[in-house]
């Protein structure tokens, strides 16, 4: 077992790993590595996913670690303090990043009326954008989120204006067109697994310090995750309440044939819409790799699970209740995890199961679907 | 012929049949009643493993080395009818949450996220289904008394599945020629007017979901004693992909359209390949089918929709034999259920 010989690493408890379609290791270990400075990064590393030698960290950082060791075991693990407010952290994180997916899959499923099954498999192309630039660029994440942004927003664009509009000009079915989402997707998807192949990635980073607030805490990178979240979030929010283009967008959303009649160019909003949400799968994918340490090509399809648990939570097609989606299921499942690791997914589902036994069409549906709760 | 190549065959003719059968009960679901169910595989895997556990007797069978439920040994073909009834109950149990909302697009999402957490779940939690392991020495029927050689019992088994595909093509073609199939149709084409000629448009999707699960889980319970062995790794929610490739090359709605997707995207383009002897199979070739299929979907839609045996429009004689509700909902103008 590899932690024999890595004294830095403290172990806080195991999990099985979230996505098992690979055939890789079967536990995954929670880890802080602490830095001379008392920097803390924390992440879910798979055990044979190479990352978790010591070989790998030490290149990554070097002579950043310091021996701190307290084993749990599986077997005598019990959910302390520490780790349940690590959760909250966890949990906060991830509400961060599945709020700018979900919100990026409502604004444009509200817009287009169009399930975009490809969206999991943008969030990828997202992931290796940003990692070609960090790793084998040698740039900053930031830069690298720059580009899945960038990468994102131009993929579903493309896809849009070349598949789904033609088709839905042609007078293919919304539900054909949905079909259509998830073959772009496995044709996209599949051109990464060539190229890429299956190995886990994990983007190169500064080890981070460790900060608390109110008994919970968070490193630097999971700061910076929830406050470059909560910004792009807010422009969304003026975007969407105050500019032409946000007022063009909702009235879309609401009515397209009217919105034309009045005088929008609906194509063009719709394109925007693409792009924007686009934009939002990348970075959300950057941030979902970054907070789960490592991504492989197909770790966006099982994010699309959450995601959509957020947006149907919220009432699909609303970009605010998807917020409050995400952060119910960011929160719910992080805490669940503590409970037993592999209950996240199963806690997600859960979540989204109720939601459609009580209220079949969501939280906050409306007879015409709209992006804010108050139009 | 040589003996490596008599078993290519075998081994296609196996998995076309099934294949078929499966997507003779994915064009009961979608092409009938217009249920998008992105979860078809995990009523097929269910199948699969049911018929497995039913046949490899007690759990402590063998040492003991793999875990699974409720192990007995029944004889041929108990454990293929037991798989689809179980199938077709857990499609009951699916159905009662996925079918609830009211736009099928948004029920196929629903679907989707089912068969994603059902993946995440089997291979997460070893303690339920054996994990990523899955189960494996599934004995083959009969195959111990006949004491057949290996190419000889593969024809055999050609020929038991040839048997329940046909028995499977004769009843989903009464189905669909049935008044409750073209009551499907009617909701399929237009919910709100099959709704207010009196349809119950909930329970016929239901019928046709459960129906739908059971020929799935038939399907896989054969596939299975064929293979031997069941791993969650290859029964992925993305498989589902390729049975709807099937339908719409094949022909949505139409049972021999769908016989002819299964025998073009199974047979030749997947299995074909794949099971090819001497021939290295990595993910590149599965990239490069994937690809082939995704774009062979997205070329069907664009040019030919209907697919190569098209769904023909019913005569209007056979309506007023038939079902004075079909004429009504067939009357409804097509603005008037906005």
């Amino acid at each position: 077992m590899f932690l024999a010989n890595v004294p830095w690493m403290a172990v806080v408890r195991f999990r099985p790993r979230p996505s098992a379609r690979l055939g890789f290791a079967d536990v995954w270990a929670y880890t802080r590595f602490w830095s001379q400075g008392g920097g803390v990064t924390c992440g879910w590393i798979p055990r044979a996913s190479g990352l978790g030698t010591k070989t790998d960290l030490v290149s990554a950082e070097p002579a950043a670690f310091e021996a701190d060791i307290a084993v749990l075991a599986p077997k005598h693990r019990s959910p302390s303090p520490l780790i349940v407010n690590l959760a909250i952290g966890f949990g906060f994180v991830s509400a961060a990043a599945l709020a700018l997916a979900a919100a990026g899959f409502s604004l444009q499923f509200g817009i287009t009326n169009i399930f975009n099954l490809a969206y999991g498999t943008v969030m990828t192309v997202g992931m290796y954008t940003a990692y070609t630039v960090n790793v084998m660029g040698g740039q900053s994440i930031w830069l690298g989120l720059l580009s899945a942004a960038a990468a994102g927003a131009v993929l579903s664009w493309l896809m849009n204006t070349y598949l789904f509009t033609p088709l839905i000009r042609k007078g293919v079915s919304l539900w054909a067109v949905t079909i259509v989402t998830f073959a772009a997707g496995i044709i996209v998807g599949s051109t990464l697994l060539a190229v890429a192949g299956t190995r886990y990635k994990t983007y190169r980073q500064p080890v981070y310090r460790a900060h608390h607030f109110l008994g919970v805490e968070l490193s630097t990178l999971q700061l910076e995750i929830i406050g470059l979240a909560v910004l792009i979030l807010t422009g969304l929010h003026l975007l969407l309440r105050y500019s032409r283009l946000g007022k063009q967008m909702r009235a879309t959303a609401a009515n397209p044939d009217l919105a034309r009649t009045s005088g929008i160019a609906t194509a063009q909003v719709t394109g925007a819409a693409w792009l924007l949400s686009g934009a939002l799968c990348g970075v959300a994918g950057v941030l979902e790799a970054l907070d789960l340490t490592t991504f492989t090509s197909l770790t966006g399809d099982t994010l699309l699970l959450v995601v959509v648990a957020a947006a149907i939570f919220g009432g699909i097609g609303q970009a605010y209740g998807a917020m409050l989606g995400a952060l119910v299921i960011g929160m719910a499942t992080e805490l669940a995890a503590v409970a037993s690791p592999s209950l996240k997914n199963v806690i997600a589902f859960a979540i989204l199961a109720a939601t459609l036994l009580i209220r079949p069409n969501g939280l906050l549906p409306s007879p015409t679907i709209s992006l804010t709760g108050t139009s | 012929m040589s003996a490596a190549w008599q078993l290519y065959f075998i081994t296609l003719l196996v998995y076309t049949g099934t294949d078929a059968i499966a997507v003779w009960g994915l064009n009961l679901q979608f092409g009938q009643a217009g249920i998008l169910n992105f979860a078809f595989i995990i009523f097929q895997s269910a199948g699969a493993y049911v018929a497995s556990v039913l046949t490899l007797g007690p759990s402590t069978s063998g040492g003991g080395f793999q875990h699974y439920i409720l192990g007995t040994n029944l004889p041929w073909p108990v454990p293929i009818v037991v798989a689809g009834l179980a199938a077709g109950a857990l499609a009951a149990v699916v159905g009662q949450i996925a079918l609830r909302p009211t736009r099928i697009d948004f029920q196929g999402m629903v679907l989707l996220t089912v068969a994603i957490i059902v993946t995440v779940v089997v291979t997460d939690y070893p303690g339920l289904f054996n994990g990523d392991a899955g189960l494996a020495g599934v004995p083959k029927p009969m195959q111990v008394g006949l004491n057949l050689g290996d190419v000889s019992y593969g024809w055999l088994y050609v020929g038991l599945t040839a048997a329940i595909a046909a028995l499977t093509y004769s009843f989903v073609r009464r189905l669909t020629r049935s008044p409750w199939g073209r009551q499907l149709r009617a909701i399929r084409e237009n919910p709100s007017s099959a709704r207010s000629v009196g349809l119950n448009i909930d329970g016929r999707r239901l019928q046709a979901f459960v129906l739908g699960g059971a020929i799935a889980g038939v399907s896989g319970a054969i596939l299975v004693q064929f293979v031997g062995a069941w791993a969650p790794a290859s029964w992925g929610y993305g498989e589902t992909f390729f049975f709807f490739t099937a339908l719409i090359i094949g022909g949505v709605g139409t049972n021999s359209g769908s016989l002819l997707g299964a025998v073009l995207v199974f047979g030749v383009i997947i299995n074909g390949i794949q099971f090819l002897p001497n021939f290295s199979y990595t993910n590149v070739t599965v990239a490069l089918q994937s690809i082939a299929l995704g774009v062979a979907f997205i070329a069907f839609i664009w040019l030919k929709p209907g697919g190569l045996l098209p769904e023909h429009p019913e005569p209007f004689r056979a309506l007023e034999a038939d079902s004075a509700v079909q004429i009504e909902s067939s009357r409804v103008p097509e603005g008037a259920s906005r």
